[in-house]
């Protein structure tokens, strides 16, 4: 499909999606996004988040979504998948810069399993992309369990998007996979940051943007808030289970860690912040766009009043 | 004609062998290694196995590859003479391959003057000396200008290359599923490089080798040796009936009736296979007639006195370049911003590097994030198109050393990664004022999360609202990251001036406990 095919694809299915809001039938299409993800899920059936603590992180990744339906819940038959993890760095896994391989790997078999027809995996990298997505062991991991690897270094792959709220962004142009997407998963990384304190589930939506400074001259804290609203994910999976404490998002050699062996999954992107904020350790309010995307209502911060599922292998 | 028979089969087989060694190094240097990064170490291997620059790495870093390489050269011309020159040189062999597409379809008549030049031997041998000496005395133009490999190498990236990339982000645009290629415009860089290289493939349509034969200074040098190599094409008058079939297929235009010149032949034995009398033939020893080496008094005595007057020269140079009122060379050289240049780790100092460097541009090649460009006139007149860093569009990967891995002439000597990651090419300046933290009052911290030193923090700093950066010099080592990432405009808070002699740098601190051996965390923070 070429990028005019896509446009006007897209065209399509906002009319389409514009007639089943009409017809009234699925109140809860629009927060899914995913063609069909909401129809079949009634509101409250599962947690409102899941946290599934040891064992590794593809035992962790299969225990979080029996617990949230299953794979099949987000992934239907022929779905396009985009995953977007943490590749922003050219360093080893072990560094935990970027988001474990393993649970990548996971990940793809699982879509793959629940007859995705294409799972991609992309994002627009710090470094030098090619070394990103090799030094990281996502590539070779996402090859072997059958993702494409897709590119995200030049503008071309980007598309200009009008997102409602986003006023800080403003017109934002966002990956074409990203948007193409049935599917669209995200799995950030938990760990420290120089600009944002903390880069968890809404500072990973950075990378599916083209003009990252902009978000750094005009704020950082406004434009991860919004982020979320250029292209909401229909799943968020936090990969905590070794945590950079100091020194992130690249790391150096004084860099803190704890390892943490902990896995939150949440189609509510503010609430898993907050969880990750948790973790992290101050707590969500230490961390200025948690709040400003909560009160703009893109998510919860109040885990108190959330339906948590805590799981220990 | 039997013997004629024998030589066609070895004549083609040297053209398909020129042609594959071409087609390898078209390979290694179309795409910038941000594109194929796998073609790195075939690029490094290439462009080390041209006698100029295995002679000058080998002498600057005494490196065991390089010496070989150059010992291997020399030896194989006392054997075989000039063939280097129709095997062996891509820019050679390109000419050939220039000239054959020019003339394709027509008859040989109509194809690339082959008439044989005039003899003046002497006349390049200077270049062959005054080449080498000026590099030696500092002064890289004329070996910039004239060495092959250097010519090809970044005529080639800038031509075919570059047309290359376009085509395939055609094919991209097109539907292929294939990442696009990063192409970078750089009008000077471009002139200087596909410029000469295409005038000298144009030259060489129109008199097959001009170059070859009245320009280089390897093809020049080794054609002094030619004269006396153990295997030689001989010529014998007696025998030449002068039937002009030799003279319609010389690449090299150094026969006819009259005789061979030695010194232009560059051994591809192409008119062995169609002298019909023998006249021309191929063995040890001395040939009869004109091909002999030509020991006459007179022809020693013009030699050595180009050989002499090159060195001369060459000597005199430094001199004259000190005494002359244009800026043949700066030692310090700036860029727009005003700021001294960072030269690529593996330079030890700018002005060493700049002295050695030819603008081959095969580092620029194997560098991965494209922040290596070719200067105009910024190092000097007489030290063209060298490269340096360029951090207004990318900056120095902290894992990377491809650089230094492929230079062929030892401008750049080779370095260990983690040696790498403590060489200082250049100083980090920051200042507060243009920061958007400070004067926007916005969070920002991308030259932090950029520095692989950790050189940039983000601090709590009393009397400062927000966190600020904070620089610590001397952890820095000048690779750019701060000042392309830096949000701040007009001007851009964090820049990187280049050290003109690069240091090391103070290892990244580590003032922080290692948490690597923490226990797990039990239970959940929320």
């Amino acid at each position: 499909m070429n990028r005019r095919e896509f446009l006007s694809t897209l065209g399509k299915g906002a009319g389409a999606l514009g007639a089943a809001w009409l017809l009234g039938g699925a109140t809860r299409l629009f927060a899914q996004t995913g063609p069909s993800a909401g129809a079949a899920v009634a509101a409250g059936a599962y947690p409102d988040l899941v946290a599934v603590k040891g064992g590794g992180a593809a035992a962790r990744l299969d225990a979080a979504l029996a617990a949230s339906g299953g794979i099949g819940r987000f992934v239907r038959k022929g779905a396009l998948v985009v995953i977007k993890p943490n590749i922003g760095w050219d360093v080893r896994p072990e560094l935990a810069a970027n988001t474990d391989p393993a649970l990548v790997r996971r990940l793809v078999e699982l879509c793959l399993a629940a007859g995705a027809r294409r799972v991609a995996v992309f994002d627009h990298t710090c470094d030098v992309w090619r070394s990103c997505y090799a030094n990281s062991g996502i590539e070779a991991a996402a090859k072997a369990a059958g993702a494409e690897m897709a590119p995200g270094h030049a503008e071309s792959y980007y598309q200009t998007v009008d997102a409602p709220g986003a006023r800080t962004i403003g017109r934002a142009k966002v990956h074409e996979l990203a948007l193409e997407a049935d599917c669209l998963i995200n799995v950030p990384v938990l760990k420290s940051h120089g600009g944002a304190g903390m880069t968890a589930a809404m500072k990973n939506l950075m990378g599916m943007v083209w003009d990252r400074g902009a978000f750094h001259s005009r704020g950082l804290d406004a434009c991860i808030a919004e982020a979320a609203r250029l292209r909401p994910p229909d799943l968020n999976i936090l990969d905590a289970g070794k945590v950079m404490l100091s020194g992130g998002p690249r790391g150096n050699a004084s860099s803190r860690y704890s390892e943490q062996r902990l896995l939150v999954l949440s189609t509510d992107i503010v609430a898993l912040d907050a969880a990750a904020a948790k973790t992290f350790g101050p707590g969500p309010a230490a961390f200025e766009y948690i709040g400003l995307a909560a009160r703009a209502g893109l998510g919860r911060e109040d885990l108190e009043n959330l339906a948590i599922r805590r799981i220990e292998l | 004609m039997k013997a004629g028979r024998s030589f066609r089969s070895i004549a083609r087989a040297r053209g398909l062998l020129a042609g594959l060694w071409l087609a390898a190094f078209c390979l290694a240097l179309a795409l910038p290694a941000s594109e194929a990064p796998g073609l790195v170490p075939l690029a490094g291997f290439l462009a080390g196995t041209q006698p100029f620059h295995a002679l000058e790495r080998a002498l600057l870093a005494a490196a065991l590859a390089s010496a070989l390489a150059a010992l291997a050269a020399l030896a194989g011309a006392l054997v075989l003479g000039r063939f280097h020159c129709s095997l062996l040189c891509p820019l050679g062999t390109c000419q050939d391959a220039a000239a054959r597409a020019a003339s394709a379809g027509r008859s040989a008549r109509r194809g690339p003057g082959r008439r044989k030049g005039r003899a003046f031997g002497a006349a390049r041998l200077l270049l062959a000396v005054l080449v080498p000496g000026a590099l030696a005395a500092g002064l890289s133009a004329p070996a910039t200008l004239l060495e092959p490999y250097s010519i090809f190498a970044r005529g080639f990236s800038r031509t075919a290359g570059d047309l290359a990339g376009l085509a395939l982000n055609g094919l991209e645009a097109l539907g292929l599923r294939i990442p696009v290629v990063t192409l970078r415009w750089e009008p000077l860089a471009f002139a200087l490089a596909a410029l000469p290289f295409a005038a000298i493939l144009a030259a060489g349509s129109f008199r097959s080798r001009w170059f070859c034969g009245e320009l280089c200074p390897v093809g020049a040098a080794l054609g002094a040796i030619n004269r006396l190599a153990a295997l030689r094409v001989r010529f014998d008058p007696a025998a030449c009936v002068a039937c002009g079939a030799c003279e319609q297929v010389c690449r090299a235009r150094c026969v006819d009736a009259s005789g061979l010149d030695a010194s232009r032949c560059v051994q591809c034995l192409d008119c062995l296979a169609v002298c019909p009398t023998g006249a021309l033939s191929y063995g040890p020893g001395p040939a009869k007639g004109a091909g002999a080496p030509d020991l006459s008094r007179r022809r020693f005595i013009a030699d050595a006195g180009a050989v002499a007057a090159g060195a001369a020269l060459a000597l005199a140079l430094p001199a004259a370049a000190g005494a002359s009122a244009l800026p043949l060379v700066r030692k310090a050289p700036r860029g727009a911003s005003g700021r001294l240049l960072a030269a690529p780790p593996g330079a030890a100092s700018v002005d060493r590097y700049a002295s050695l460097c030819t603008g081959c541009g095969t580092c620029a090649r194997a560098c991965p994030s494209g922040v290596l460009r070719h200067s105009g006139a910024e190092f000097g007149l007489a030290r063209p198109l060298v490269p340096y860093l360029d951090y207004g569009r990318a900056f120095c990967q902290y894992e990377c050393v491809a650089c230094a891995g492929v230079c062929p002439s030892g401008a750049l000597l080779p370095l260990a990664p983690e040696a790498k990651k403590r060489t200082a090419i250049g100083k980090s300046n920051l200042v507060l004022a243009d920061c958007i933290v400070v004067s926007k009052g916005t969070r920002c911290g991308a030259c932090a999360e950029h520095c692989p030193s950790g050189a940039v923090r983000i601090e709590a700093v009393p009397g400062r609202p927000l966190p600020v950066p904070v620089l610590h010099g001397p952890t820095c080592i000048g690779c750019g990251a701060c000042e392309t990432v830096c949000p701040a405009t007009p001007r851009k808070a964090m820049t990187v001036a280049g050290l003109a002699v690069h240091e090391t740098a103070e290892p990244p601190r580590k003032d922080a406990p290692e948490g690597d051996a923490a226990p797990p965390v039990e239970g959940f923070a929320f």
